[in-house]
């Protein structure tokens, strides 16, 4: 930077300390994949403003779909639903997921049993549907929300438990060892160092649990009784007979809903990395 | 050296402790006795057991055999029924494991609150003990925001708070770099006569021992090689292994009789060495640098050789000369600059006194 010619250059950007490597033309895939991702969202989100019932004229801006799916009886017991569902289901498997990872982490290190415990997060949702139907129809649980809810339960407790494994990996083993020096019981010691320093990885485990039981289609459709449709089963049934703009209206609010929680499960992680 | 009788009753007694791991015997009839309020040092290379002895008295591993008993009041406490947070010891790790979640403070209180203390008493005991290591004014501070040095201190102050019969120390300085480690050094055999409480220390870094401690236990392959003070050591290594991982020297292997040794070197000749613990047979001869003369055509010289390297540290030189018959060379220190340059023929000497033998083991 201390030749004259480049000094220009320093000026014009004076914060810029990236070497940019590769030729300008070279970005255009990043730009057209990035808007192959995120143009049928687009759509979607301006859609669910536009005041025309067709999607294929825009009429202005208007928020009254916004408005009318609130009035919408289907769509209201299908969002009630859904919550009873998402939180139940996110407690129990933050609960379980962690117990889960602290187990295989702390007490029986085997890669084989750590691989088979985060198995139902990575199976095929159909194959884990149809498993679940059958095991229902095996043990004679009939089919309702609460079967949902224990379908739900298995497949977040594996990312829970994923997640938490990592974070496990990350604090130091020896915590729990000065915690039992300094004279604190097995249980002490569990409450108070080993969640604590696990609260981030359970934290994040938990928001990506709700996120994913809240727009959870396959399973929900396969071990849901025909009384108490979630919302994504709600939705599906609405569609059949074409995409109205409240439709747009409710898929832009779970966008923001889940984009909200996945961006704040990110930070949570990212903040406590430096401990 | 005090002599036996009127040694004070052990501390902690370690008699017979075993521990093995598959094929590898971790602890092998490891029998210590250490006194109270003595700073006493666990020395040894990696994998020589001395981090799973001091494991297996903070409770964190169990021997297959043997005892380790403390002496609580006159009582004589058997430390291995006991779980790890029921031993009046406490461990400072080597990885410090401050609570990242608590800050300085309460981190030091952690061990006090599940004393069950009263809440004054706790709040005047950690006070004092941050007073005592100095970071009262960091004590609201989480220990990602601590230096090096200052996370060492917290790890002490929350061990000595306790007041333990015994602080266990596990490689306590390994973490810091060269400059704060020679001040930590100091700071540490400080706060043990402050404190007054009985360390073990583990290390594998001689001159860190040699420097802090009272006696020193010499491990090696989970067997105890010699336990003395620093000078013995140093003077009077009790085998080969000793004399060779305890400061620098040159080994020169050979026949011990009454008075003289016999190198096996081309020419057989007779060292001077005045052989005081009467060692006879199999045996080597240690030279310190410090106690080897160069001098060039000296007649006193009992040993000729080729100076191969010379160092220049300052405020004395290190001359390596080799020796036909020897694998390594002898090394021989002495002030001022280097006196001779690589090529030279040069005899050495020294005093008879000064040579060190050392029965050879049989394999």
């Amino acid at each position: 930077m201390s030749s004259p010619t480049t000094n220009a250059a320093a000026t014009r950007a004076p914060r810029s300390k990236v070497i940019k490597t590769g030729v300008g033309w070279l970005r255009l895939p990043l730009i057209v994949t990035y808007a192959f991702l995120y143009i049928p969202i687009a759509v979607l989100v301006i859609m669910s403003f536009n005041a025309s019932k067709t999607p294929f004229t825009w009429k202005g801006f208007s928020t009254q779909w916004y408005g009318e799916l609130f009035n919408d009886e289907l769509i209201r017991e299908g969002f009630i639903n859904t919550m009873i569902v998402a939180v139940s289901a996110t407690i129990i498997a933050t609960i379980l997921g962690t117990l889960l990872a602290i187990g295989v982490a702390r007490y029986f290190r085997s890669a084989i049993v750590e691989a088979y415990s985060l198995a139902p997060a990575i199976i095929p949702d159909l194959a884990l549907a149809i498993g679940l139907l059958a095991f229902f129809a095996l043990v004679g649980v009939t089919l309702s929300l609460f079967s949902v809810l224990l379908s739900h339960v298995v497949f977040c407790m594996a990312f829970v438990a994923a997640v938490v494994i990592a974070r496990l990996g990350q604090t130091d083993a020896s915590l729990e060892e000065a915690s039992r020096d300094l004279g604190a019981s097995a249980s002490t010691t569990f409450f108070k160092i080993t969640l604590p320093s696990l609260a981030p990885g359970i934290i994040a485990g938990a928001l990506l649990a709700f996120t994913l039981s809240l727009d959870e289609f396959v399973i929900a459709f396969f071990t849901d009784g025909p009384t108490t449709p979630t919302l994504p089963i709600v939705i599906y049934s609405m569609v059949r007979f074409g995409v109205t703009p409240e439709i747009n209206a409710l898929a832009a609010i779970l966008l923001l809903v889940s984009f909200t929680i996945v961006l704040s499960a990110q930070r949570i992680t990212r903040l406590t990395d430096a401990v | 050296m005090t002599d036996t009788n009127s040694e004070p009753a052990p501390l902690l007694s370690i008699e017979h402790v075993s521990k093995a791991y598959d094929a590898t015997r971790a602890l092998d009839d490891v029998t210590i006795d250490i006194r109270p309020n003595e700073f006493f040092a666990l020395l040894g290379p990696s994998g020589c057991g001395k981090t799973t002895l001091l494991r297996s008295i903070a409770g964190f591993e169990a021997p297959d055999s043997g005892s380790i008993t403390i002496d609580v009041d006159g009582n004589a406490t058997n430390l291995l029924s006991l779980v790890p947070n029921k031993r009046p010891v406490n461990l400072m790790f080597q990885s410090y494991a401050l609570f990242p979640h608590m800050n300085v403070r309460k981190n030091v209180t952690y061990g006090l609150e599940r004393e069950g203390l009263a809440k004054d008493e706790i709040s005047a005991r950690v006070d004092e003990v941050l007073e005592t290591v100095a970071l009262t004014d960091k004590a609201k501070a989480r220990p990602n925001q601590l230096s090096g040095g200052q996370r060492q201190r917290v790890a002490l102050a929350r061990a000595i708070v306790k007041r333990p019969k015994l602080l266990l120390l596990d490689e306590p300085l390994s973490a810091l770099d060269r400059k704060v480690r020679a001040e930590m050094q100091l700071e540490l055999k400080r706060l043990q006569h402050e404190v007054g409480i009985t360390f073990v220390v583990v290390t594998h870094d001689q001159e860190e021992a040699m420097s802090m401690a009272d006696r020193i236990a010499v491990m090696h392959e989970g067997k105890v090689q010699q336990i003395a003070d620093p000078v013995t050591l140093y003077t009077r290594p009790a085998n080969t292994f000793v004399a060779d991982f305890i400061g620098s020297g040159t080994l020169i292997p050979g026949t011990a009789s009454q008075g003289s040794f016999t190198a096996s070197i081309p020419g057989d000749p007779q060292l001077p060495a005045t052989n005081p613990s009467n060692v006879t047979g199999d045996a080597v001869v240690m030279l310190r640098p410090e106690h080897v003369q160069v001098r060039p055509n000296d007649p006193n010289s009992t040993l000729v050789g080729t100076v191969v390297e010379t160092h220049f540290y300052g405020g004395s030189s290190v001359t390596a000369v080799a020796i036909d018959g020897l694998d390594s060379p002898v090394t021989a220190r002495h002030p001022g600059a280097p006196t001779h340059s690589v090529g030279d023929s040069i005899g050495l000497s020294w005093n008879g006194s000064d040579a060190i033998i050392v029965a050879r083991e049989q394999q």
